[in-house]
């Protein structure tokens, strides 16, 4: 039972590093304006972490509810992207690139926090 | 240009396999869908004010969204998120659930609200998304408490 469930944590920190990876190219892609890719991103992105935050929710813990709000920025981001970048106002430009960077953050500090775990031999976030 | 998508469950970044599980039976229940008695405008109607009550209650925590004039706020557990929108004439009030299915739309123009034919419900969603987002607004980028502090810092100069 105790092997399993180090199988199924390390399998969650690969999920979540692999979620910041995609995070990263993400903000990449906004900062330099690329927004066709930043749509394609946040359309993978969104629906790996859904796919990750059901595979995993028993070792995300305290955390799930700022997963959570993240998977409903990724859905408005989604949502305004898909109705065409080039209407973005200036002030959402910049919320885009805050948004991302939040989004970044918190699915690196996931990734790091399960990545501790591991080596700690904690059982839950 | 962008790689293709990427699914991160068939990429082989390094996952293991855990030893299998004993079948567990599959158990669930139907459940009969709510009765049709209300339209979606009034239902949106309902829900928008229980938002402002609780709102006016300190009890939800409305956060920016992304798009002008967005405000979101997610439920504690994530079982449920709502988003109110002021952009232009247009009027919006979303329901979204646990996957971010949008479970619950009303999107209203100040032309569909004045229209007389369409006077009542939409009308009645159309100010009552207007008082929602003016909450919100108002709790998410913590106006009073910002306010509060430009009068004690103006007191000071």
């Amino acid at each position: 039972m105790r092997a399993e469930k180090s199988v199924q944590q390390h399998n969650a920190e690969v999920d979540f590093a692999a979620l910041a990876r995609m995070a990263k190219e993400l903000h990449s892609y906004v900062e330099i304006g690329m927004m066709p890719e930043a749509r394609l991103r946040t359309t993978d992105l969104r629906s790996e972490l859904a796919v990750a935050i059901r595979h995993h929710e028993a070792f995300i813990g305290a955390h799930l509810n700022h997963l959570q709000d993240k998977q409903i920025d990724l859905k408005l981001v989604t949502d305004a992207l898909n109705q065409g970048a080039g209407s973005l106002s200036q002030a959402e430009k910049i919320r885009l690139l805050e948004m991302t960077g939040e989004i970044l953050d918190v699915l690196a500090g996931q990734s790091g926090q399960l990545r501790s775990n591991v080596e700690s031999g904690v059982q839950n976030g | 240009m962008a790689e293709q998508p990427q699914g991160i469950a068939n990429k082989g970044f390094g996952r293991l396999t855990p030893p299998p599980k004993p079948n567990a039976e599959s158990s669930f229940t139907i459940s009969p869908p709510p009765s049709p008695t209300s339209t979606s405008s009034e239902r949106a109607l309902k829900l928008i004010e229980q938002l402002q009550e609780k709102t006016e209650l300190g009890k939800l925590t409305w956060t920016t969204g992304f798009e002008d004039g967005q405000f979101k706020v997610v439920l504690p557990r994530g079982e449920l998120a709502f988003v109110a929108q002021v952009k232009g004439n247009v009027r919006r009030f979303l329901v979204l659930d646990e996957r971010q299915e949008v479970i619950l739309e009303e999107t209203i123009t100040d032309d569909e609200a004045l229209d007389e034919q369409l006077l009542s419900a939409k009308d009645r969603v159309f100010d009552a998304i207007g008082k929602l987002q003016a909450l919100a607004r108002v709790r998410a980028l913590q106006v009073h408490e910002k306010l509060a502090k430009a009068e004690k810092l103006l007191a000071a100069i």
